[in-house]
């Protein structure tokens, strides 16, 4: 049988329409290989064996007979551990939550299943998607599949190590300030960070209500189109939620982007980043260039305001969410989550409306820039994965984000990989920001992208 | 012309201190000490915030009655 681990979606679904391949030998194989590697990686904390051969077994029923849901039906994926999950502990990576088990799917579970996906398990986290790495929680950190003395950024942190090592083809991971789009960075895979309230959050642990967002992490533009497909709509109980037509993601993937007018924000990369950023870069750009998009350099904020008025909005609702359990058991939550939202017991009331205006402003800025482009370039990360060092200082504050800006503004921003760093063979990556609800855009230039190079199809050796 | 906070000398670790308790948190002394080693970074980012928007200028909230309503 044919190895189905570095197969995408789209390939594995191909391979059930020819008959090459079924959902339960896939189901079973990436099992196997999930129990033969991620020891060394700890990218799930709960993998769910019954519960996938038992989807997977009704996937193939289904597909045999001739009823095809759709482009996930039958398709393995996981969820990372804040996304609730009816009978299936949901611990959000955190010694509070350890034993919670929810009684209802969040609105998006309820969508996969629906769609015949096949649920593998729950995967690591950075505590509440704020606080990691930590080594001080019930389970340990994640680490990255290029080099597991790495990790693999945060928060979705095992959703961009499961899938980079050929666990999953796909996973949902949430992003606030950059947790799909970093792990998907430094694991070289493909992680878009939707349209604020394209994908319900209902069911999903909050970080920060007026920031959260769901969406998927996959090897590449087209499975992120599939994956979208699956989990993008309308849900009157998420009051964030946009009452919006899903477009057809797949039918954006044209291949052709001539003509395209893209913005490059190179000063955010300019200085301050890993010297072989703005290289890879450079090249991608003239990747871009070639296939007849028109790249000019536009001028923004600089990352500093983002960061500063991202993260005080941040930890004042944090504060907000978690202030019970902070007066009540403090000593409960990891060290680093809880130094991140302790501070937003100081927070005063004026602080955050102000960063909430100045958000307006922000976000205006990026408006007016997409008026003049159709999408933004940046580099997806500032930096490769860190080492796993329980010593490293925390950057939250003192390191401007790269991810930020597009989560003030609320736009879809998807992360690829665009090359390694020399020195440490370690993924590089494009991001790539358009208008709100602009994912089609998004997606046809990613994907036109990896038409023209082969970097999204190399994948780590797990020894 | 933007303005901000950013002048200001720094909390003292009594500052915090105190701050912190009349927030309501009784912190065990060693996550007391964290904290406090952890508050000035924080507070150097909340005074960076511009205290000089226009008058006009709107928060980025949300709150639209009709969808609560709906949902």
């Amino acid at each position: 049988m044919m190895d189905p681990a570095f197969l995408t979606i789209a390939e594995l679904g191909r391979l059930y329409d020819q008959r090459e391949l079924s959902p339960v030998q896939v189901t079973r194989a990436l099992l196997d290989r999930i129990a033969a590697h991620d020891g060394k990686l700890h990218s799930f904390i709960r993998v769910t064996p019954e519960v996938a051969l038992a989807e997977a077994q009704a996937a193939e029923r289904e597909l045999m007979s001739g009823r095809r849901r759709g482009p996930l039906h039958g398709i393995p994926y996981a969820l990372k551990d804040i996304v609730e999950t009816a009978g299936i502990p949901t611990t959000g990576h955190s010694k509070l939550c350890r034993d919670y088990v929810p009684t209802t799917d969040a609105h998006l579970v309820t969508l996969l299943k629906a769609s015949g996906a096949v649920l593998m398990g729950k995967l690591a986290t950075w505590e509440f998607a704020l606080g990691g790495p930590s080594w001080d929680l019930p389970w340990p950190p994640a680490r990255n599949p290029w080099n597991p003395d790495y990790l693999p950024g945060g928060s979705s942190s095992g959703a961009g190590a499961a899938v980079a090592a050929g666990f999953v083809p796909g996973a949902v991971g949430t992003d606030t300030g950059g947790s799909i789009r970093g792990p998907a960075a430094v694991c070289g895979i493909a992680g878009l960070k939707p349209t604020y309230g394209r994908v319900s959050r209902r069911g999903v642990f909050p970080n920060t209500f007026t920031m959260d967002h769901c969406g998927p992490l996959t090897r590449s533009a087209e499975d992120i189109a599939l994956f979208l497909q699956a989990i993008a709509g309308f849900d009157a109980d998420d009051p964030g939620s946009e009452d919006t037509p899903v477009p057809d993601y797949r039918a954006a993937l044209t291949g052709r982007i001539e003509g395209l007018r893209l913005g490059l924000i190179e000063h955010w990369y300019a200085e301050g980043a890993h010297p072989d950023v703005p290289p890879a870069m450079s090249v991608a750009v003239e990747v871009l260039r070639g296939l007849g998009a028109v790249v000019e350099p536009v001028q923004l904020s600089s990352l500093r305001d983002y960061t500063d008025c991202k993260t005080t909005i941040s930890i004042a609702e944090l504060y907000s969410i978690h202030e019970k359990d902070l007066k009540t058991r403090p000593q409960d939550f990891g060290r680093i989550l809880r130094n991140r939202v302790l501070p937003g017991a100081l927070i005063r009331a004026e602080d955050y409306v102000q960063a909430l205006r100045w958000r307006t402003v922000l976000a205006r800025e990026q408006a007016q820039a997409l008026k003049r482009f159709d999408a933004l370039l940046t580099a997806g990360a500032l930096n490769v994965a860190d080492p796993a060092d329980p010593n490293l200082p925390d950057r939250l504050v003192s390191s401007p984000s790269i991810t930020m800006p597009f989560s003030v503004g609320g736009l879809p921003a998807l992360a690829i990989p665009c090359g390694f760093s020399r020195a440490e063979g370690l993924p590089l990556s494009l991001q790539i920001a358009a208008a709100p609800m602009a994912e089609p855009t998004v997606l046809r230039i990613a994907h036109a992208y990896q038409r023209a190079t082969d970097w999204h199809r190399r994948h780590p050796n797990l020894h | 012309m933007r303005t901000d906070l950013s002048h200001l000398p720094p909390s003292s670790p009594e500052e915090i201190r105190a701050m912190t308790q009349r927030a309501g948190l009784d912190l065990p002394e060693e996550l007391m000490q964290q904290f406090v080693a952890a508050w000035p970074a924080f507070e150097a980012m909340v005074r960076r915030i511009p205290r000089s928007l226009d008058r006009a200028a709107e928060s980025a909230h949300s709150y639209r009655p009709l969808r609560l309503v709906r949902g």
